[in-house]
């Protein structure tokens, strides 16, 4: 017996596809907004990276700490301290620097590549995308200065246009002492 | 002990700071650095933290003096102690995390407990394994000779003989007090510390906080054209020229600016305003028009507690190695001054001055640009200049008191840092590095 596959007897360009498959479909376009993202960062097209978050966005990294147990908090909150804790006009600015060809950090320019990986997606209320990942970002400098730095981010995305905007990110590193000479990267 | 191969002689002919000439092996050596921990980190009092990170009995806080941990306890009856973070038995770490509230400090290897005054108070099975009786009391954990709290920072030291905190700060008190007087209402501390690894010696960013006014024009270019508003017109832009360096007899050392751009483009209009003009006659009213004119200054208190006032930063370098430290700074706000401006502040000192901050990372590329260099023998072998700046002692001053020139461009204090560097690992007393000190500040003396 031979099987024939279903002829479309209507365009089906503008239906919803199937609940899984929309999930598969969400979960691939976040994933490929991810890679495209880092991709940005470690081809230091630094400006195409910011245009990425949205005019409201909130660009934050805690600093975590070792606690035992119960006690275990980021600091957070309107009078904690945080590593990074910026609008988009201070990652404008981190931007301007980093292609001021005058930062000394970055000149000769570092090496960086930054994997993204567990992604997982879930929609918010209103529309939003609530989408959570690991990432290992490595950076090697000069002629022996090699550093990783691992973590997990939770970002809210905003479906713009075909693709998404970064409306939140949260970055969690692991570190509680940094073990670089500096922060100076985009995670 | 002194290391056999480094005499006092030897040493000397790596600090010459009568002539400013400085050995790199300073920065590099390991001998050199096993005598500092001996006889500096081992004698001086060292900043161990704001006395807000541990506010209530059992609190505690991790730290080092030099390479050692010490854990820093607050007492039942309020005071401090610093414990060395050791079991007596076979030496394992008491309290592993960075910070938090106990009743006791119980070792995970053999149940060994010390309370918060560092007393041996159990011993697991002790009639069992003691069967011939035991003296806890002689078996208390490693102690700081001297803690001290100068108006909310805790200092210790391990040296029972090291005179007074309020001695020990000296005339470098008085320019403190401009990050710990200036507000009504005094500071807040703004969350907890953080920490990152530098790979240089802790000498090359001290050197940096107790003398360096000159080097943000060529180092932070990038920060400040990033910080400048695209329409603003840089043709009247300089950076500022008012101001003074001072330097202590005991090491101390400082630059401060009096005028320029430098608050707007780094801690914003809204905290300049604040600092500047709304909080500024209550601070003429408490420390003096002089004190309160100081807008931008660093200061390193030797060997390693440093300030940046204006931005209400406080810091400690860790010399955790010969070749590495690690840097932990707290971000303080004016207690007093509306949410908006504590937020604004704290958050653009971080993003400046943080493990991530525009002017910060290149300090950071600076110091290990440094580091890198001291790898051969010939960048170990050929001195260092540090011999900018007057060289005389040109008396007194009108506004601001002890040893100040007339710019903030100057290495006077460096000398005087490394000066007191000198005197620690080669006199044995405290007396002695006092006599040297004098001699060193009478008029008319080089440095």
């Amino acid at each position: 017996m031979t099987t024939t596959l279903p002829t479309q007897d209507h365009d089906t360009r503008d239906e919803a596809p199937p609940p899984g498959m929309a999930a598969l479909l969400l979960q691939h376009q976040v994933e490929q907004f991810y890679y495209a993202e880092a991709r940005m960062i470690d081809e230091r097209d630094f400006h195409g990276w910011l245009d990425l978050f949205t005019d409201d966005t909130r660009y934050l990294v805690p600093i975590h700490r070792n606690q035992t147990g119960a006690e275990f908090t980021d600091e957070l909150g309107d009078l904690g301290l945080a590593h990074f804790d910026d609008d988009k006009s201070v990652l404008r600015k981190r931007v301007l620097r980093m292609v001021s060809g005058l930062a000394w950090t970055e000149d000769p320019p570092s090496v960086q590549r930054h994997l993204v990986t567990n992604v997982q997606v879930r929609t918010l209320e209103g529309g939003e995308l609530a989408a959570d990942c690991c990432f290992q970002a490595h950076r090697y400098r000069l002629d022996r200065e090699v550093e990783v730095f691992t973590g997990s981010r939770s970002d809210v995305l905003r479906r713009v246009g075909g693709s998404f905007r970064i409306a939140a990110r949260t970055v969690y590193l692991d570190h509680t002492t940094v073990l670089a000479n500096n922060l100076n990267l985009f995670l | 002990m002194r290391d056999a191969e480094l005499s006092p002689d030897d040493l000397r002919t790596l600090c010459d700071m009568d002539e400013g000439v400085l050995s790199p092996r300073i920065y590099a050596d390991e001998a050199i650095y096993r005598l500092e921990l001996d006889r500096i980190f081992g004698r001086a009092w060292v900043l161990l933290c704001p006395e807000q990170q541990i506010p209530k009995p059992g609190d505690f806080f991790n730290t080092y003096v030099g390479a050692d941990r010490v854990i820093v306890v607050r007492q039942k009856d309020g005071s401090i102690k610093g414990l060395l973070n050791q079991c007596r038995h076979r030496g394992n770490e008491l309290a592993r995390p960075d910070s938090g509230n106990t009743k006791m400090f119980t070792c995970s290897y053999h149940g060994w407990s010390y309370d918060l005054q560092g007393n041996l108070r159990n011993v697991p099975h002790e009639e069992i394994v003691f069967p011939n009786g035991f003296d806890k009391s002689a078996w208390g954990c490693g102690a700081m000779a001297q803690v001290e709290s100068y108006k909310g920072l805790v200092f210790g030291t391990w040296d029972p003989t090291a005179p007074p905190l309020e001695d020990y700060l000296a005339d470098a008190a008085w320019y403190l007090d401009i990050f710990l007087d200036r507000f009504e209402g005094g500071l807040e501390l703004m969350g907890g510390v953080n920490k990152w690894v530098i790979k240089a010696n802790w000498k090359i960013v001290a050197e940096q906080f107790v003398n360096d006014m000159l080097h943000p024009e060529q180092t932070h270019i990038s920060a400040f054209l990033a910080s400048v508003p695209p329409d603003a017109d840089l043709s009247g832009m300089q950076l500022p020229v008012t101001g003074r360096q001072f330097t202590s007899p005991h090491g101390h050392g400082m630059g401060l600016w009096t005028d320029g751009p430098i608050l707007d483009l780094t801690i914003g209009p809204v905290a300049r305003r604040y600092f500047m003009e709304e909080s500024y006659p209550a601070a003429v009213a408490r420390v003096g028009r002089a004190r309160a004119d100081v807008q931008a200054a660093h200061m390193n208190l030797f060997p390693s507690c440093v300030v940046l006032f204006g931005f209400n930063h406080l810091r400690v370098i860790q010399a955790v190695g010969p070749q590495e430290s690690e840097i932990w700074t707290w971000q303080f706000v004016p207690a007093a001054a509306p949410l908006e401006v504590k937020k604004t502040w704290a958050a653009n000192v971080q993003r400046a001055f943080g493990a991530g901050g525009l002017f910060e990372t290149d300090d950071s590329a600076v110091w290990a640009g440094i580091q890198r260099t001291l790898r051969g023998t010939m960048g170990r072998r050929l001195p260092f200049n540090v011999g900018m700046g007057d060289r005389t002692n040109q008396g007194p001053d009108a506004d601001y008191p002890g040893r100040v020139t007339q710019r903030a461009y100057s290495e006077v204090a460096a000398r005087g840092f490394y000066h007191r560097w000198l005197e620690m690992l080669t006199h044995d007393t405290w007396t002695e590095l006092d006599q040297a000190a004098k001699a060193r500040h009478a008029e008319g003396a080089r440095q």
